[in-house]
């Protein structure tokens, strides 16, 4: 099917297409001269016209008319300049009515007049004049309308001339518009029925149609496309008579039903016309409302199947249905209900949409553009029916299975039958549903089909969708495979897309918390299916997607142990079993963890050390010492064969994980924390190994988790040992170094370590005291942010004595 | 020209604008005050026609509808011809209808070709206000640009309550008539005397 109607471009259009330019240029000039001529008459004799009306001298002013009216049996215009000219003979020609109404009051009776302007002595002036009297006849109710009517539109087959005759009938209709017999309309009664104007419209509607369906035969073949363009043009005065009938008040949906639709569509399938039949098929579906459409929908349908091959139904048929899915969602949107539209849209349409595929040779784009409406209008329309979205998209998929999907338009329409239902829905669960979705996913080139499966996580995302199922992990995956795992065809990623391929990884680490479920063993298995699907992603992935679903892992086993503690301490009924939760138990999760862990620490070593300590902290917390050690040692011999430069950060964090332990052995924290020491006491930089030393003072005080653990001896060794060290670094390293000690020192006085008493913070103190005069004597630059740390320090451990008073008493602060 | 003086003014009123903003309902609530809610085309042009006073003036109004949708406009605007003004439409839950309106103004000036084209009475309707909650052109930017426009009259309508459609094409019919007094002659009427020979000559060669 060709969509050759719908890509004329009619306006404003000028005539340069089919000729060269230049000759193009001379036609026209050629009918803008004729025009000007023509028009040069009009207005002169118009003048006359005027000027013996003014004079009441009726002869004079008709015989003047009449020459101006000449000017109308030109056959040289084209169809834009001939409606040029008759706009303007149409102006003049108000002047003459008015006169007639004007003569009518004074009490001339128009029947006369109707028979004097007959003596014209040509056709076409004599049916004009005869046209404006009669609708001031009309207007004087001395004969009934639908008798003036009838006769005008018979005396119009006098002219046969196809543009003359189409430019007369829409005088008559223009004229007559005002002055039908209708419901409600002071025609009505003598002056005839809405049957009567019906009929009155449906034959000059059939009038224009043979001699519009004329002029496509008339003159050289060789002019033929010039011809269809000039018809293209005139084919408004063919459907005017559409937009006639759409508005009489009577024709109300049982009339249209019964006595016009019919009428029109027999007219419009005899004319064996494509032209005709394309324009009048879109007209019908434009002119008349929604409601008539709804009611009619098998009668204008099955029409459709009758029309002459080349036409082009899918544009009737996408017409049709975007149209009334407009108008559902339109209806929709004021409240009104849904489900009840007296008929089923979607199945009608699903009928002869098959038809019209099987019968005829569609084009791939014109089948996607028809299924594309077809979708829409059954979203709109019955959005909770899965089944006609799926039946839909199997159809879609049945055409396409064989088609190498190349072609630009096409891959296009199939993205867009891909996504609709993804926007229509508020989630992608119902997506998931679809038998053949991903069948048609699947068919697009890789980086098509990778945007569809980013805006499958973006929705999924934006509506909060709970994925609950292992089945449902695996078709959600199956649908976004794009991007998770490469293809053999897709290039290596270039520089530039990292930030974009960082941006969708973490879109797919977002899924990771649309997993949701009561059961833990369900969650488990579901982790599971998600953690098998990122594996298969490469290293460039899993650092993205597979460290938010340790958190997963982590929480599970938390709660996990969390329910047994729970269900432990509920008391239970005598004979009745405890509870006792999902078979995976927490370790069972550690194991799964553990395995991700020693993938990642392979690729990414930094961020798989903190998550070791993460989980290692999670694992006291649900009481598995072993897995405790194992993750810790874990994370040791990973901080063994990182780089110096970040050690005392990772030492950091190590300390920090260690003295947050709870539930860990003596034994175990011994070695741990003895070998955090001589990690401490081993960096290549001294001051590195100060603070470092300084800071493993906290591993055994105060040790708020686990106060068995604390020792305050080990504490104070450590601090000591720390000042040691000082000693071996460069002097201008030395005072910021001596207030960190203080600092920590003071920690453990407030913290009340017996060990640390206040004779060790007057010496911190002295000490200090001794070294400032020397520093201020080096820059003042580097000394002044120390000068303000250590007053920073005084003026809080005068506070701290304000606060607590006693244990600070031997604390001195005269020196300062 | 005494004759001129007795004879009944009539006015040349081109109703403009996109697809479905409601023209031809404006049209039919003003003329025949009847309002539907179901859309439906207009093909072509077509006029009604009503008698107005105006400053103690009767004066026949012939307001022209036309087509939104250019398919349905395929002969061309021959009948903007001798419009005495133009009256732009936009809904004002669409905003690209009023993105359009300058497209609509200028296609007018250039097809009509008024003399003055500068002076040119237009008046601008915002329709569908009865839609306010779904309102995307605020008042004020249609105001600005009206301002803009050497202060085109701006109307806020709703055709299918009856809000201000009446003042609306009061003003209209104002402003046209302030066209009509400035040319009191009709065309051809002035010039008379010479222009037919001219055009004989033209036509010879």
């Amino acid at each position: 099917m060709s969509s050759h109607y719908q890509n004329v471009r009619e306006y404003p259009a000028y005539d340069d297409e089919e000729n060269t330019l230049e000759a193009g240029q001379t036609v026209e000039n050629k009918q803008k001269t004729l025009l000007a001529t023509a028009k040069n008459v009009v207005d002169t004799e118009a003048y006359h016209m005027i000027r013996a009306l003014d004079k009441s001298l009726l002869d004079e002013a008709l015989k003047h008319s009449a020459k101006m009216l000449n000017q109308l049996r030109t056959s040289e215009l084209s169809p834009k300049h001939y409606y040029d000219l008759y706009m303007l003979v149409f102006d003049k020609m108000r002047h003459l009515e008015m006169f007639f109404s004007e003569e009518n009051k004074r009490g001339r009776r128009m029947q006369d007049l109707y028979e004097v302007v007959q003596h014209a002595g040509n056709i076409v002036p004599r049916l004009y004049l005869l046209i404006t009297v009669g609708s001031v006849y009309i207007k004087s109710k001395e004969a009934p309308a639908k008798d003036v009517l009838k006769d005008l539109v018979e005396m119009c087959k006098g002219v046969q001339h196809p543009t003359r005759g189409l430019f007369l009938r829409n005088y008559l209709s223009q004229l007559s518009k005002d002055k039908l017999p209708d419901v409600g309309s002071e025609y009505e009664g003598v002056g005839g029925q809405v049957q009567d104007s019906i009929n009155f419209i449906i034959q000059n509607f059939t009038e224009t149609v043979h001699l519009f369906s004329r002029l496509k035969n008339e003159g050289p073949a060789s002019e033929r496309e010039k011809r269809e363009k000039e018809r293209n043009e005139l084919s408004i005065l063919v459907g005017k008579s559409l937009e006639r009938l759409s508005n009489l008040e009577g024709v109300t949906l049982e009339i249209y039903r019964s006595m016009v639709l019919n009428k029109v569509l027999e007219v419009v399938v005899q004319s064996n016309d494509k032209m005709v039949q394309q324009y009048l098929m879109d007209c019908i579906i434009q002119v008349f409302p929604d409601e008539f459409h709804m009611a009619t929908l098998d009668t204008f349908l099955q029409s459709c199947l009758d029309l002459d091959q080349g036409v082009d139904l899918r544009a009737i048929l996408t017409s049709l249905m975007d149209r009334l899915s407009n108008f559902i969602q339109r209806r929709a949107s004021q409240g009104e209900q849904h489900d009840d539209y007296g008929t089923n849209v979607v199945e009608t349409f699903t009928k002869y949409v098959d038809k019209v595929l099987e019968v005829y040779a569609v084009e791939l784009s014109d089948n996607l553009l028809i299924n594309i409406s077809l979708l829409s209008l059954s979203l709109q329309a019955y959005p909770e029916r899965t089944d006609y979205v799926n039946r839909i998209i199997t159809g879609v998929a049945t055409h396409l299975v064989d088609t190498l999907i190349n072609d630009d338009q096409v891959i296009k329409l199939t993205k867009k039958v891909l996504t609709i239902p993804l926007e229509s829905y508020k989630s992608i669960l119902k997506l998931l549903d679809l038998d053949n979705y991903n069948q048609v996913l699947t068919l697009l080139p890789f980086e098509e089909k990778r945007m569809v499966a980013r805006q499958i996580v973006r929705t999924a995302i934006k509506h909060g969708d709970k994925i609950t199922t292992v089945d449902q992990v695996n078709e959600l995956f199956e649908l976004i495979k794009p991007m998770l795992k490469d293809e053999p065809t897709n290039e290596t990623l270039a520089e530039d897309d990292w930030e974009d391929f960082e941006e969708e990884q973490n879109l797919v680490a977002r899924c990771v918390h649309l997993f949701d479920n009561a059961e833990t063993d369900n969650l488990f298995k579901i982790y599971s299916a998600a953690r098998k699907h990122f594996g298969q992603g490469g290293v460039k992935r899993i650092q993205f997607t597979l460290v938010p679903l340790v958190f997963k892992y982590l929480e599970l086993a938390t709660r996990i142990y969390q329910s047994q503690i729970t269900a432990a301490a509920t008391p239970t009924l005598e004979g009745e079993a405890p509870a006792v939760g999902g078979v995976i138990k927490q370790d069972k999760v550690f194991q799964y963890v553990m395995e991700i862990l020693e993938v990642l620490a392979n690729q990414r070593p930094g961020p798989a050390l903190q998550l070791y300590l993460q989980s290692a902290l999670c694992a006291d917390r649900c009481d598995l010492e072993k897995i405790v050690y194992e993750l810790l040692s874990q994370a040791f011999m990973l901080y063994e064969e990182e780089d110096s430069k970040v050690q005392l950060e990772y030492l950091h964090l190590i300390i920090n994980a260690l003295q947050g332990m709870k539930h860990i052995s003596e034994e175990n924290y011994n070695t741990l924390s003895t070998k955090t020491c001589q990690y401490s006491s081993k960096l290549l930089r001294k001051p590195d190994q100060c603070r470092a030393v300084l800071m493993c003072s906290h591993l055994f005080w105060p040790m708020f988790e686990n106060k068995e653990l604390q020792n305050s001896s080990k504490a104070l060794e450590c601090l000591q040992w720390s000042l040691k060290i000082v000693k071996s670094c460069l002097s201008n390293q030395q005072i910021l170094l001596f207030v960190e000690i203080l600092n920590v020192y003071a920690h453990h006085f407030d913290k009340k370590n017996d060990k640390v008493t206040a004779e060790y913070l007057n010496g911190m103190i002295d000490l200090i005291f001794t070294n400032i005069p020397n520093l201020e004597e080096t820059e003042e630059t580097a000394a002044a942010p120390i000068n303000i740390f250590y007053r920073n320090t005084l003026r809080h451990l005068r506070l701290r004595k304000d606060q607590d008073g006693e244990m600070y008493d031997d604390v001195r602060f005269t020196l300062m | 020209m005494s004759t001129s003086s007795r004879k009944k003014v009539l006015l040349k009123v081109i109703i403009l604008g996109d697809s479905g903003v409601g023209k031809t309902s404006l049209m039919n609530q003003y003329v025949n005050k009847k309002f539907s809610n179901q859309y439906k085309a207009t093909i072509g042009a077509d006029f009604l026609t009503k008698d107005v006073m105006v400053d103690d003036r009767l004066v026949t109004m012939q307001i022209w509808d036309t087509a939104g949708q250019e398919r349905f406009q395929s002969l061309g605007v021959a009948f903007y011809r001798g419009a005495d003004s133009c009256v732009l439409v936009y809904d004002c839950t669409v905003s690209k209808t009023f993105e359009n309106m300058n497209a609509w103004r200028d296609e007018f000036l250039i097809q009509a070709g008024p003399p003055d084209p500068d002076n040119f009475p237009f008046v601008v309707i915002g329709n569908k206000i009865d839609m306010e909650p779904q309102r995307t052109v605020p008042a004020k930017r249609a105001m600005a640009w009206c301002q803009s426009k050497g202060n085109i009259p701006y109307f806020e309508t709703s055709a299918k309550e009856a809000v201000n459609v009446e003042q609306a094409f009061q003003v209209i019919a104002k402003t046209a008539l302030g066209k009509e007094d400035e040319e009191p002659f009709i065309p051809g009427e002035v010039d008379f005397g010479d222009e037919p020979k001219e055009a004989k000559s033209s036509g010879c060669c």
